[in-house]
């Protein structure tokens, strides 16, 4: 009890000061002075308050900084997606690098002293002894390369890194072809190459001397590609390598892989193969074995880094093919080279993946874009034009073209039609397999100023000129007048040539739809076709032969007094109703050729004409064969064809 | 004083760490490093843009700190567990000194940002009356704050991250004893 008052006494005059306190209060006193620091402060009142006191200040300012400071600061934004990016560009950066001595011999130290539990030492000796075996080993025997597993390495390395997802190649390129004897250059290209291992697709760009761009490829995961180059776009489904096709068009090189894949690909022409070292590189040299057929590759060399097995430079000499010789006269070989200019592994994350879309202003001057044309495309744009009667002659065509694109061309009488029948067009517009060009007749005058205009008839001709039918005609004309009245036959015979004209030219008109339709669908095809576009298809055919009926019976009935005044000549009694066509298809066909030879029998015997009369009877019944042939085909169609449901539409006009 | 929460962070950071080096690929180290981001990158932000005063700066010198975590990885290094929280603080504040060296970067809230901050505080108390008190209690804080020196504040966000005065001085590059002065002045100015 004396020991802890005498204690107790002497702590309570001595004071801690409010460092001290702190020190004690976060634990950071050492033993002995927390000791006495507590015993103080059960003695000493006004220290416990000090010490409280502190203790509510931290509490007060922890209180702060949670409920206040902390939740007023802007949160940490959630960038983790771009810290990863920055930490996997700097992986690559730093992988990329050669770990420096220091690195290995920190590494070794570690794993000496951590997994081995050995000095450096033992460990720098027992390296030496292994280095030295190695290099006996070595010198005893020096292997050859072998290109064939060599190509294999490279290919696997090729691939590992073609898929790694994290990654983003992008090379750079330089193509040229050179003349072999006297090595001028006759084309040079740069072709830029991004790669995706994510997505396994590749955009290739292939630029000239100026920096234009005048080639590409897009090619997707699967293999398949779209490759635009003079104007011409392509599809291929699978991608190969360097196969012995490619020597038929040499300048096609850009589209291949400068790799050992690609390269191997040769292997397959009956070649031999040897590696050379170059410094850093390998050089695996091809040369067609002699008499193995193919003589067109000369050589090819594909240059492989030792280091990183990666392919920099191929070079092909190729026998130029006779008939696209650079120079006149005998073929003269001539080498493709391909050489790396640049390279560099990007981070996924941090490549615009515009660089993998296709260049749209390039795209633009191929007016076309990707997609394929389906019959479904081809029938829904012709029944679209057609509701505005713009299939009708030939104002505006709708045909495929060399590209595999749906072409819509015409050229069009005034601006407003122009908006109408691109306004009627909105639901196809868009389509990337269709290709639109509509000119007015103003711009395509424009266009052709330079062209020399079109001498008309001048009026003397036409005062000369006569019909074939005048004579028959007239004779009929004549006959129908009153005696002693003043008609004017030759007045009478104009209009209804002009009458005739317009209504053989209405069929033909409307026969040519029809043919244009049969011919846009294969028949094979027909059956694939949507419900709608069918019933589009078969009310446009529906439509079109109704209209070419109308138009023959017309004439039918306007000519038949006139030339055929005695009805249906006893033999073509049967062509009214002749056997049926047993095939829509054909059956348009049939009637595009009666209406064919009709309008042209009509234009030879009523087209103003300077030359000689016809014999008006031949004429007359070849008129009289081909109206009952196109009268009949048309209703036959058009009840063939007329099964859908149409409603009331039918091609305007 | 550290909350359970923090010591099984600790803990699991210690794990990670003591293992880093010698189990992974690269591709490993990357994810270790991020792994440690996620862990610690809002105390990181958060002291910095509390003691340095620019949010976006801060969050910025956060990541910054973590790709030299990658670098001192990749380069062969270790950090000890225990001390790799505080091999980052250290870092970030370095990075932070760097680029701030030339300005006077203490900041604190402006009255007007701060009144209207404090009115929104959800308290969770019915009672205004202790409302009313917290708002005096924060007043007085803030107002201690805004006396405090650049090391002082340091110290006191660092302690408040629940470092001890031997890895305060570590990260700031002062001695214990600094720390101890530092750590009672700033508790004097907020007592006042």
């Amino acid at each position: 009890m004396d020991r802890r008052f005498n204690r107790f006494r002497k702590y309570r005059d001595w004071h801690p000061d409010e460092g001290d306190l702190m020190l004690y209060l976060d634990g950071e006193q050492s033993s002995r002075k927390a000791a006495r620091i507590r015993t103080h402060l059960e003695a000493c009142w006004a220290c416990r308050v000090k010490a409280e006191k502190t203790s509510q200040t931290i509490s007060s300012f922890m209180d702060y900084r949670n409920r206040i400071l902390l939740p007023s600061l802007p949160s940490a934004a959630e960038q983790t997606g771009r810290f990863e990016s920055k930490l996997h560009a700097l992986a690559m950066q730093t992988q990329a690098k050669r770990p420096s001595w220091s690195t290995m011999l920190a590494r070794i130290r570690v794993f000496s002293g951590r997994t081995l539990r050995v000095p450096l030492t033992a460990v720098g000796v027992a390296a030496v002894l292994v280095l030295g075996l190695a290099a006996g080993i070595l010198y005893v025997w020096s292997p050859t390369v072998n290109a064939q597993q060599l190509l294999a390495h490279a290919s696997a390395m090729e691939e590992a890194h073609d898929n790694n997802p994290n990654v983003v190649q992008h090379r750079s390129l330089r193509l040229e072809k050179r003349r072999y004897n006297d090595k001028q250059v006759l084309l040079r290209r740069r072709i830029d190459v991004w790669h995706s291992g994510a997505r396994g697709i590749t955009a290739r760009r292939v630029y000239d001397d100026s920096g234009k761009l005048v080639a590409g490829e897009w090619s997707e995961r699967n293999g398949s590609s779209a490759i635009y180059e003079q104007g011409v776009r392509t599809e291929i489904s699978t991608r190969g390598g360097i196969v012995p096709e490619v020597l038929d068009s040499p300048d096609d090189l850009w589209e291949y892989d400068l790799s050992a894949k690609s390269f191997e690909g040769l292997a397959g022409a009956g070649v031999v193969a040897q590696v050379d070292k170059q410094g850093n590189d390998y050089v695996v040299h091809y040369a067609p074995k002699a008499g193995s057929g193919d003589n067109r590759l000369l050589s090819a060399a594909l240059t492989v880094r030792k280091d990183d097995f990666r392919a920099v430079a191929l070079e092909l000499t190729v026998q130029e093919p006779k008939s696209s010789g650079v120079t006149p006269g005998p073929a003269t070989p001539v080498v493709y080279s391909i050489v790396e200019a640049g390279f560099e592994q990007r981070s996924a994350l941090e490549v615009n993946p515009q660089v993998f879309q296709a260049d749209a202003e390039f795209l633009a001057s191929f007016s076309t874009q990707q997609g394929d044309v389906t019959a479904d495309l081809q029938i829904e744009t012709t029944y679209l034009l057609d509701q505005v009667g713009a299939t009708l002659g030939q104002e505006v065509t709708v045909a495929i073209g060399a590209d595999h694109k749906l072409h819509i061309e015409g050229v069009l009488a005034t601006e407003s039609r122009r908006a109408q029948i691109i306004k009627v067009l909105a639901p196809v517009r868009h389509n990337p397999a269709e290709v639109i060009n509509l000119i007015t007749v103003a711009e395509a005058l424009q266009r052709t100023r330079a062209e020399p205009a079109v001498v008309a008839k001048t009026e003397a001709q036409a005062e000369r000129a006569s019909i074939p039918l005048y004579d028959q005609l007239s004779q009929y004309f004549e006959a129908q007048t009153a005696p002693g009245s003043s008609v004017d036959v030759r007045a009478k015979i104009q209009r209804l040539s002009e009458q005739v004209l317009e209504d053989s030219g209405e069929a033909m008109r409307h026969a040519w739809v029809l043919k244009r339709l049969a011919n846009a669908i294969p028949p094979t095809e027909i059956g694939s076709l949507s419900e709608t576009t069918h019933n589009q298809y078969l009310c446009m055919i529906a439509a079109h032969a109704q209209k070419v009926g109308e138009r023959t019976e017309k004439l039918r009935l306007e000519l038949g007094p006139i030339l055929f005044p005695d009805g249906i000549s006893p033999g073509m009694a049967g062509e009214g109703s002749g056997a049926s066509p047993t095939d829509l298809t054909v059956a348009v066909r049939q009637l595009f050729e009666a209406a064919s030879q009709n309008d042209a029998a009509i234009q030879s015997g009523f087209s103003v004409t300077t030359g000689q009369a016809v014999e008006g009877t031949a004429k007359a019944q070849e008129i009289q064969y081909t109206l009952l042939q196109a009268e009949r085909l048309s209703k036959w169609l058009g009840h063939a064809a007329n099964v859908c449901d149409c409603g009331p539409e039918s091609p305007r006009k | 004083m550290r909350t359970k929460t923090e010591a099984s962070t600790q803990a699991t950071i210690t794990a990670q760490s003591s293992l880093l080096f010698l189990t992974q690929e690269p591709m490993d180290l990357e994810q270790n490093v991020i792994r440690v981001y996620e862990t610690l990158r809002t105390p990181v932000y958060q002291y910095l843009a509390a003691t340095f005063g620019d949010p976006v700066e801060a969050e910025d010198l956060a990541q910054e700190t973590f790709l030299r975590l990658y670098v001192y990885w990749a380069g062969g290094k270790t950090i000890a567990g225990d001390r790799l929280r505080s091999w980052i603080f250290r870092v970030a504040h370095n990075l932070a000194i760097d680029r701030t060296r030339s300005t006077k970067f203490i900041q604190d809230l402006a009255s007007e940002e701060y009144r209207a901050v404090v009115l929104q505080v959800p308290d969770g108390r019915r009672d205004p009356e202790e409302t009313l008190l917290d708002r005096e209690r924060f007043s007085a804080i803030r107002n201690g704050l805004a006396l405090l020196s650049a090391q002082e504040r340091r110290c006191l966000y660092l302690r408040a991250e629940g470092f001890c005065y031997r890895e305060i001085a570590e990260i700031l590059n002062i001695t214990s004893s600094s720390v101890a002065e530092f750590l009672r002045r700033a508790m004097r100015k907020m007592a006042r």
